[in-house]
């Protein structure tokens, strides 16, 4: 495996939210997961993801728990300065569709991971009406 | 003459606690933030401006430039939240003429040679000493996260780190 996804967190619940892919997919291991904790500054968190990134020798996708947040913050300005993808958002569709990915054609296809992270979070009891209409 | 609503010290300068509490909080519609890194920093100072609630205006400032808008113009008009790094920056910009009546320390990180105060909130010799100078100025300086945490005194804090 070349691709690893590297998690940014608040606290650290990426890891929760991978043993629960884990549940449905089976044992993932490119997953890796850099909580904030609560008293880290920007700086500091920024040379431990930046530290992490340059000392792995494969490719990297960032997912980032959401926007406006530290994590974010710093995932963005590594994802800059190293040329990586980022994606802000992180639920368990994204992840679990990424861990497919990765699994089945070894490979990340960016643009279906966004649609289906966009897509992900909807009026169910009114989808389903329509769907029965 | 803007109003300065909150005077906040925050090593993470904008960010979710700040957006999500703070700034509804105290009703602020405008943030400076005072740091000569973040204002040399495009790419990082853009996504600021883009985290930004809408509604709220954004501006970042070098310590310099900051002292300026101050002693022109006191930050032009609006409820400003005004964000600092850390406690050396409030000592150097309150020295070149910021007036503050309240100082809200947020957050200071948490490097190894740093102590643990009050919750998160971590301080060391120098940040320390600092304070004391500020509060020898009159100005009243507290400790505090979120706005649901009971705000504490400096005073009582540094008594803790000795």
């Amino acid at each position: 495996m070349d691709t690893k996804i590297l998690i940014l967190t608040h606290g650290g619940w990426g890891r929760e939210l991978l043993k629960s892919i884990e549940m449905i997919i089976g044992h993932i291991d490119f997953v890796e997961e850099i909580p904030l904790l609560p008293n880290a500054t920007f700086k500091e968190y920024y040379s431990e993801v930046q530290h992490y990134v340059k000392s792995m020798n494969m490719k990297i996708i960032l997912f980032t728990d959401m926007f406006g947040g530290t994590t974010t913050n710093v995932g963005a300005k590594v994802a800059n300065e190293e040329n990586l993808k980022i994606i802000t958002g992180l639920n368990a569709p994204l992840l679990l569709e990424a861990c497919s990915q990765l699994l089945f054609q070894g490979e990340i296809n960016f643009e279906a991971l966004i649609n289906v992270t966009r897509s992900s979070s909807f009026d169910v009891l009114e989808k389903i009406k329509e769907g029965q209409r | 003459m803007a109003e300065i609503v909150l005077c906040r010290i925050d090593s993470r300068l904008i960010h979710g606690q700040v957006m999500t509490k703070w700034v509804n909080q105290v009703q602020a519609n405008k943030i400076v933030v005072i740091s000569d890194e973040l204002a040399a920093d495009d790419f990082l100072r853009s996504i600021y401006l883009m985290a930004a609630p809408s509604g709220v205006e954004v501006i970042c400032l070098s310590e310099n430039d900051a002292v300026e808008s101050w002693l022109t113009s006191k930050f032009g008009n609006g409820r400003v939240l005004m964000l600092l790094p850390n406690v050396e920056v409030m000592k150097r910009v309150s020295d070149k003429g910021i007036e503050v009546e309240k100082i809200q320390i947020g957050g200071l990180g948490g490097a190894p040679n740093r102590k643990v105060v009050y919750q998160n909130i971590t301080l060391d010799n120098q940040d320390t000493e600092d304070i004391q100078y500020l509060l020898g100025k009159n100005i009243e300086i507290v400790f505090q996260t979120i706005p649901e945490d009971n705000p504490k005194k400096a005073k009582d804090i540094i008594a803790k780190f000795y």
